[in-house]
């Protein structure tokens, strides 16, 4: 029997996040409780959170943007050079030697076109970070969010998801 | 109001305890390393202690499999055993007791204990990289039918419609080892 959770109209997926074969996350947020979903590699795994145990989250930006973005960089430049210089030898040469400049264009060419999009995800997804959530019993690094952004809409919706618990289920006391 | 020892991610030294305080925070005051905390109502709540389990006062009360001086509150819904109030815990709506949670988590049988499941799937999908061997074809598509009759009903999943992605992935396999074949009969025949 399936038990697939975007056909279960209890859940609201909230947020979900990809890596190419290494594996994927989502967020699913039910009346009382959040449930994680995380794929690594053949492992489906599940960790249920109650919301009313939920006691704080810390987002924490950090410079893994910069530096992959400076390692991209640092690698895509020479190849870029690379390629202009040996499509410019093999387009100008004369009396056909300028063939194996071409097959070295062509190659160094699909490095940097693989490059280049990483590069530009990596820098358009926005400033990474890192997001801690903090229950009654323990402090578990959230999977998949990556970006502050997103991190912060998550928090959000879990928020608003908290205040519309009844008082019975929050069980909270009054600030003094 | 409980008090919460909130550290910094960076530098570990405690954060202010005051919720407004701390939702307001931009950096930390200590090494100024930027962070947002986001309080929830579970901050403010009081730890609640659980109950205890009664001790058994009188001839006639029936009492707990596990704590013979304890007083049984309910029986365990899939052992039929009596337990106390400590031995109580539940699950999905069910009382059980911990020998049946054991026992759940090992077989997998409570759905509200279940922590993992494997990706057939993926498995499949991971096998397929080694289509670009070439030679490792024909291992690859003999592998993928495998998991796929033998696995097909084990295979589940709560994020996606895994038997589909099965037989997708062992179809591309069947074509790569088809296009192989194919390939060889050619060559053979020019």
């Amino acid at each position: 029997m399936s038990d697939l959770l975007h056909q279960n109209p209890a859940y609201r997926k909230l947020r979900a996040s990809l890596i190419p074969l290494v594996g994927s996350s989502s967020y699913w947020l039910a009346e009382d409780h959040l449930l994680v979903v995380d794929v690594l590699g053949v492992l489906e795994r599940y960790r249920k959170f109650q919301l009313e145990d939920i006691e704080h989250i810390v987002i924490r930006p950090n410079r893994l943007r910069l530096i992959l973005g400076l390692i991209l960089g640092i690698l895509l430049v020479p190849f870029l050079g690379m390629a202009i210089g040996f499509w410019i030898a093999g387009l100008t040469a004369t009396d056909g030697g300028g063939e194996p400049w071409i097959f070295a264009a062509i190659f160094v060419t699909t490095i940097a076109t693989i490059l280049f999009p990483i590069l530009a995800f990596v820098l358009i997804g926005g400033t990474m970070c890192e997001v801690r959530m903090t229950t009654a019993v323990q402090e578990i690094r959230l999977p998949g969010l990556y970006r502050l952004p997103k991190a912060r809409a998550l928090v959000q919706e879990l928020q608003s998801a908290t205040q519309r618990l009844t008082p019975t289920t929050t069980a909270t006391t009054p600030v003094p | 109001m409980p008090t919460r020892d909130i550290r910094c991610p960076a530098c570990r030294r405690p954060l202010p305890e005051d919720p407004a305080t701390l939702n307001s925070l931009n950096r930390c005051p200590a090494c100024n390393a930027p962070l947002t905390i986001a309080t929830f109502p579970g901050f403010r709540r009081v730890p609640v202690a659980g109950r205890a389990a009664e001790r058994i006062t009188g001839e006639g009360e029936a009492a707990c499999f596990f704590h013979a001086t304890r007083k049984a509150a309910v029986p365990c819904d899939d052992c039929g055993r009596f337990l106390c109030a400590l031995c109580d815990i539940p699950v999905d709506g069910r009382h059980l007791c911990p020998t049946c949670i054991d026992t759940a988590h090992k077989t997998g049988t409570v759905r509200g204990l279940e922590r993992s499941r494997t990706r057939w799937d993926a498995m499949v999908w991971y096998a397929n990289l080694g289509l670009f061997t070439g030679i490792g074809i024909p291992f690859v598509t003999l592998f993928n039918i495998l998991v796929t009759i033998f696995r097909w009903r084990a295979a589940d999943s709560r994020v996606a419609n895994v038997r589909r992605r099965m037989i997708l992935g062992t179809l591309v396999s069947v074509l790569a080892c088809a296009g192989l074949a194919t390939l060889i009969v050619v060559a053979f025949i020019l």
